[in-house]
């Protein structure tokens, strides 16, 4: 046998195998190159979101989430970011005294390093100049969650109980409920540890610039919504991130940073809505001031049954956002 | 001693048939294996081509959602051509002005007799001017069985109060100022900006001298209230069915939508009825029409490539301010074509006006001492 010849085949299907081995290498990277492309499409849908988480936290502070001065257990209410009884500075709560007023919720002094500096240089949030930094996760159980059943009491296809719509269950029922342990109170208090397949992904801060507008920052990576190291420092955070400042600066480097600014308003949308039963007496010039009752199950025969449930907005509304085009100095 | 001799023994015709057999088996299935991995390349290029396209596109959607390039570019004059009255992206200054109305009266607080948008305004719920004086119940046909309300607002501070149902005398008003401010943003920059700039609890009225007769911006009922927002059927008002009262953003917009038109479109003074009593589907149509911008994302693209589109269209239906995006792909080689819809959250007609320096350019934000929110299309000496 000719031994130069007896490899041939080895050789032509080693070569062949080389190539597609080189195809599917050159296909492997175009992949991981797509992937990490989608990666900055991934980050500017996840900073949109947290536009929008922004806007309904602004709205929900400007009433909720105010303990200053309450009972234990309780909660004040505010009255908005511009006070809706008197057009002062809110949020302040219901008890008033001269010559300050309504009680504020928020406190001008400055308390927080932004610079790193060691010295104060800006108030606590939700004071003027305040900052709100809010990293975003899940929680393993949010508190109060239900269980995702769907029917909890399906109408029966067959037997003694066939088409009786009989409520046996109560609908929804919690996560957490008895024989559990302590059922209720846990399954109200919920579980707030971060899940941990939803951290470092986004985050949004808040920047309050005068009585109603803001400065929002969103952002889809890691740092949890510190501006730079020296805010690490200043706020005493660097065992976040292990006290390692190249890494904090990595996460900088590799994430989606957008600036905004928004007007809270106190506005929300009326209650005219279907309030004149305007089918009545229609045509006529004869006006008529019938009002449908919230949640209308009784209405004049051959006229539309009509409801003005509408208006279930407590938090303001966001009169208007404007994108950035660059960071502005403070945010 | 003679070595052994050496057998050198050749294949049988059968191994060797076998063997080649082998071969070729290997050798084909090694080069099918070629041509499949360089078809699978092929295709996943172009796959890989598309779906860059997919995300150049979804991020181009998502920067015109922010800027309004497509509507008013800062940056190049040839595309602003929104700046005309009743267009919304009119100066402020050119279109409603901040001033003072003549014949003040002495009964009102002085900021009553203010006029124009004042873009520092926060309209604060405590603050009595904001406050509607409307009847709710008062119909555009009404004789006025519950009074007369425009004996508390009105734009004129010195009302000569006269109608169909009788005559009044001239009355101080006490309140001016929100009878002025919707009165004079209801078309100075279309319908979408007068129901982007009045708050959400807005009632679309006003109160004006009693005129029976001329054009619907200017013809009142018995009331005074401009028959072209309350009057079913008008100009802005859509004519839901027979609501023949003052309306909510809501209201008006469940039975149509207003939009902003593309540039050379009209439509800025116009509803679209694509809601209640749409019943063809003929308006949806016509909104989209006159409503989408369709940009092309590389126009100088290969030939071999997909051509991209994305747009990004702005209209008020049932009270939400919808940013509808619509990315689009076509195959060149099938000619097959994709679309992908989204509804986006960015910024909003105000915001965008408010980017934008009056006359050429970007109006840039900066904090660093105070907010100073630059020279912008809302700004009125």
């Amino acid at each position: 046998m000719n031994h130069a010849r007896s490899g041939t085949v080895l050789i032509l299907v080693a070569g062949i195998a080389a190539i597609i081995a080189t195809v599917a290498s050159a296909f492997l990277l175009r992949m991981r190159a797509d992937v990490e492309e989608m990666a900055i499409a991934e980050r500017e849908a996840q900073a949109r979101i947290m536009l929008i988480a922004a806007c309904t936290y602004v709205q929900e502070a400007s009433r909720l989430g105010y303990d200053v001065g309450a009972p234990a257990g309780k909660h004040r209410e505010a009255f908005g970011w511009l006070d809706v009884r008197d057009g002062a500075i809110g949020p302040r709560g219901e008890d008033w005294s001269a010559p300050v007023g309504f009680d504020p919720f928020f406190n001008a002094t400055a308390v927080e390093d932004r610079d790193g500096d060691g010295s104060a240089d800006r108030p606590a949030w939700p004071a003027v100049r305040g900052v709100a930094r809010c990293p975003m996760f899940v929680h393993e159980r949010p508190p109060y969650a239900t269980e995702l059943t769907t029917a909890y009491n399906p109408i029966a296809a067959a037997g003694p109980d066939f088409g009786m719509p009989y409520l046996l269950t109560p609908d929804p029922l919690s996560v957490i409920k008895p024989p559990e342990p302590d059922a209720k109170a846990r399954a109200w208090a919920g579980d707030a540890l971060p899940r941990a397949n939803s951290t470092g992904l986004s985050w949004f801060r808040v920047r309050r610039e005068d009585a109603a507008t803001f400065v929002v920052t969103c952002g889809a990576g890691a740092t949890q919504g510190f501006i730079d190291w020296d805010e690490v420092r200043g706020l005493g955070a660097t065992a976040v991130f292990g006290g390692d400042r190249v890494a904090f600066d990595r996460l900088l480097a590799a994430e989606t940073r957008t600036w905004y600014r928004i007007e809270w308003s106190a506005a929300v949308a009326p209650s005219e809505v279907h309030n004149v039963a305007n089918a009545l007496n229609t045509g006529s010039v004869v006006d008529q001031y019938i009002s449908f009752p919230m949640n209308t199950s009784d209405v004049p025969q051959d006229k539309a049954m009509r409801s003005q449930a509408h208006c279930i907005n407590m938090g303001g509304t966001i009169r208007w956002v404007q994108r950035l085009r660059q960071p502005p100095t403070h945010w | 001693m003679t070595p052994p001799a050496v057998v050198r023994r050749g294949f049988t015709l059968i191994e060797m048939i076998i063997a080649f057999g082998l071969g070729l088996v290997l050798v084909l299935t090694a080069a099918a294996g070629l041509r499949m991995a360089a078809q699978t390349t092929t295709a996943a290029t172009r796959l890989s081509l598309e779906n860059a396209l997919m995300r150049s596109a979804f991020l181009r959607a998502h920067e015109e959602l922010d800027f309004w390039r497509a509507y008013d570019d800062p940056e190049d004059a040839t595309n602003r051509s929104y700046r005309d009255v009743g267009e919304p992206f009119a100066p402020m200054s050119a279109v409603f002005p901040r001033g003072t109305l003549p014949g003040a009266n002495a009964i009102a607080d002085p900021r009553e007799f203010e006029v124009g948008w004042d873009e520092h305004y926060r309209w604060p719920a405590n603050d009595k001017r904001t406050w509607m004086r409307a009847n709710l119940a008062e119909k555009h046909i009404t004789v006025l069985a519950f009074g007369r309300y425009a004996l508390f607002w009105s734009t004129e501070p010195q009302l000569a109060v006269t109608s169909g149902v009788g005559a009044y005398g001239t009355v101080p008003v006490p309140h001016t100022w929100l009878a002025g401010q919707y009165h004079g943003m209801q078309d100075r920059l279309g319908y979408y900006a007068f129901a982007d700039y009045m708050p959400a609890d807005a009632l679309f009225a006003t109160s004006r001298p009693f005129l029976a007769a001329g054009s619907d911006r200017e013809r009142t009922n018995n009331g005074g209230m401009t028959m072209r927002l309350i009057a079913p059927g008008t100009q802005f008002e859509p004519g839901e069915g027979t609501t023949e009262v003052v309306k909510s953003l809501w209201r008006l917009t469940m039975p149509a939508a207003y939009a902003i038109p593309k540039p050379g479109a009209a439509g800025h003074a116009e509803y679209f009825r694509v809601g209640y009593q749409n019943t063809t589907g003929a308006e949806v149509r016509r909104l989209a029409d006159r409503a989408r911008i369709d940009q092309r994302l590389m126009p100088l693209k290969p030939s071999a490539w997909p051509s991209a589109t994305y747009s990004v269209m702005r209209f008020i239906k049932t009270r939400r301010f919808v940013n509808l995006s619509t990315l689009g792909f076509t195959s060149p080689v099938t000619g097959e074509r994709l679309e992908l819809s989204f509804a986006g959250y960015g910024t909003t007609l105000r915001g965008a006006r408010q980017q934008r320096h009056p006359v050429s350019g970007w109006a840039d934000y900066d904090n660093a001492s105070v907010p100073a929110p630059g020279r912008n299309l809302d700004s009125s000496p």
